[in-house]
């Protein structure tokens, strides 16, 4: 059994009070609490919020490891107070399938720091042409309930409605990336400066 | 008796239960030496086929047949519809010839109703566009009621493109009228957001095969396209199988008497399993039978057979 006391603490910016927590559950607040077994951490000036979620992350595994891992990116999500995150599709091979995301999940379950929550991408390979096997990643043990293209706008009006029907089966949403390419890809006036001193 | 034959709405109980009983009496025609009947001779029934079919086609020739009626057969290939002559014009092409009536399949939802418009005679509805298919749901009622008895109070899943399909609109609206509840199944991009209000209150709809199994007496598996994949109606084969496909395991989470059904003709493998389809609750084959019976019943009563 473990308790902790926070004292002095501003929830989520309120008037400062006491926080006692047993076993990883808020058990009383109010000013001037006290329990002999509980590690006392002084909160003054601190603001204690619930565990955040970060729905739009990226974890780079599998495939850009060199970059960032499921388990690093769960140590850096957990130290900046979240408590969940939703890991983008766009990895190597892309969470299009059942095996990827069931994959990272299991890497996510494996670190126990957060709640590692696999998007799955909305068409195969993020390409915006057919559909992934939405169903398949839905019922794996990822459980998707969120699909994405991540950067890529799922551009075609049909595909996309169709994606939003499709999911109604198992309550999952689409978030998309809301840029029409063709009206963002026709070039901008650039220049490159010269470096100081070139001729 | 109605005149026509357009929709499987068009038909109250009484009349729905007319020609089922009067499919009873032909099927027996088919157990003798001799399979016809006298009632329609000298009458004229033409096939006007717009649609490539195969058994719906042969069905209502050798109904016709063995009510003794004179066949001639159209199909738009190879004919003047080719050459661009309107529906309008084969049709007054037909009324000229002393067409009894026109069995027709078309395209075009609706076609048969506007046919009807403009021909004396009896008009059938054998599957227009994806509108409605009426006799393919009287011979599923007529298979579902030799099977299981009645039909008042069965409980019903139509599974699989709903949106495209005749079938499931012409059961709807039959079953309904003959007191079976129906349920409509398949992923949502396949089945209309309004279907039951626009058919039949009281209809309703799931996405859930598994959750729909264990509470019906009849589940009707619709042929699935998969052509339909490539509009990306769902993403692929394996996963439409996998998640509304009827196999063998799912089979056996159906009650004990309760019976699959499919239209034909199938896809193995895509919305029914050859285990599925092969087993003893299977009906499929039945269908195509009593399919004869129950045409041959629409047409005499349609032509007035009773009344001569």
């Amino acid at each position: 059994m473990t308790a902790y006391l926070i004292t002095s603490v501003s929830v989520v910016g309120a008037a400062p009070t006491d926080l006692l927590i047993r076993d990883g559950v808020v058990a009383e607040v109010g000013p001037g609490l006290s329990a002999p077994d509980a590690t006392v951490v002084d909160g003054a000036g601190l603001v204690a919020l619930p565990g955040l979620v970060d729905l739009h992350t990226h974890l780079r595994e599998p495939g850009r490891e060199d970059a960032e891992t499921v388990e690093s990116g769960s140590r850096a999500a957990a130290l900046g107070g979240y408590t969940a995150v939703c890991a983008m599709a766009n990895t190597s091979p892309v969470a299009d399938t059942a095996g990827v995301v069931e994959q990272v999940w299991r890497l996510g379950r494996e670190a126990g720091l957060v709640d590692v929550q696999p998007i799955g991408a909305v068409t195969v390979g993020l390409a915006g042409e057919r559909l992934a096997e939405l169903g398949a990643m839905a019922d794996s043990a990822a459980r998707v309930r969120i699909f994405s293209d991540d950067g890529h706008c799922v551009a075609d009006p049909k595909l996309m409605r169709r994606a939003l029907e499709y999911v109604k089966a198992f309550d999952g949403i689409i978030a998309q990336h809301a840029e029409e390419p063709r009206l963002t890809e026709a070039p901008r006036c650039t220049r490159v400066r010269s470096p100081p001193g070139s001729a | 008796m109605i005149k026509h034959l357009l929709s499987g709405g068009d038909l109250d109980a009484d009349t729905a239960t007319e020609i089922l009983d009067t499919a009873a009496e032909m099927a027996t025609v088919a157990g003798r030496e001799i399979k016809k009947l006298p009632a329609l001779r000298g009458r004229t029934v033409v096939n006007l086929f717009y649609e490539d079919s195969t058994r719906t086609r042969i069905s209502f020739e050798a109904a016709a047949k063995r009510l003794s009626a004179d066949v001639i057969n159209f199909s738009a290939k190879g004919s003047s519809v080719t050459k661009g002559e309107s529906l309008k014009d084969t049709a007054l092409t037909l009324q000229a010839m002393g067409a009894d009536a026109v069995v027709v399949r078309h395209p075009a939802s609706g076609a048969p109703h506007r046919l009807a418009n403009w021909v004396d005679g009896s008009v059938v509805n054998a599957g227009d566009g994806t509108h409605e298919h009426p006799t393919q749901a009287l011979l599923d009622a007529y298979t579902m009621r030799s099977r299981l008895g009645r039909l008042a109070g069965l409980s019903v899943a139509v599974v699989g493109d709903v949106l495209h399909s005749r079938v499931a609109r012409s059961n709807v609206l039959l079953l309904t009228t003959l007191g079976a509840k129906v349920t409509l199944v398949g992923p949502p991009t396949l089945i209309p957001v309004d279907i039951a209000g626009a058919l039949a209150p009281g209809t309703d709809v799931s996405y859930d095969l598994d959750s729909v199994l264990p509470n019906v007496d009849v589940v009707m598996m619709l042929r699935v396209q998969r052509e339909r994949m490539n509009d990306s109606y769902f993403p692929s084969a394996r996963e439409y199988a996998r998640r509304y496909g009827l196999d063998g395991p799912r089979m056996r989470r159906l009650p004990e008497h309760a019976i699959v059904m499919h239209p034909g003709p199938m896809n193995r493998g895509m919305e029914i399993t050859p285990e599925v389809a092969d087993s003893r609750r299977s009906t499929i084959v039945e269908q195509v039978t009593n399919g004869v019976s129950v045409r041959m019943a629409v047409l005499y009563l349609l032509l007035g057979g009773n009344n001569r």
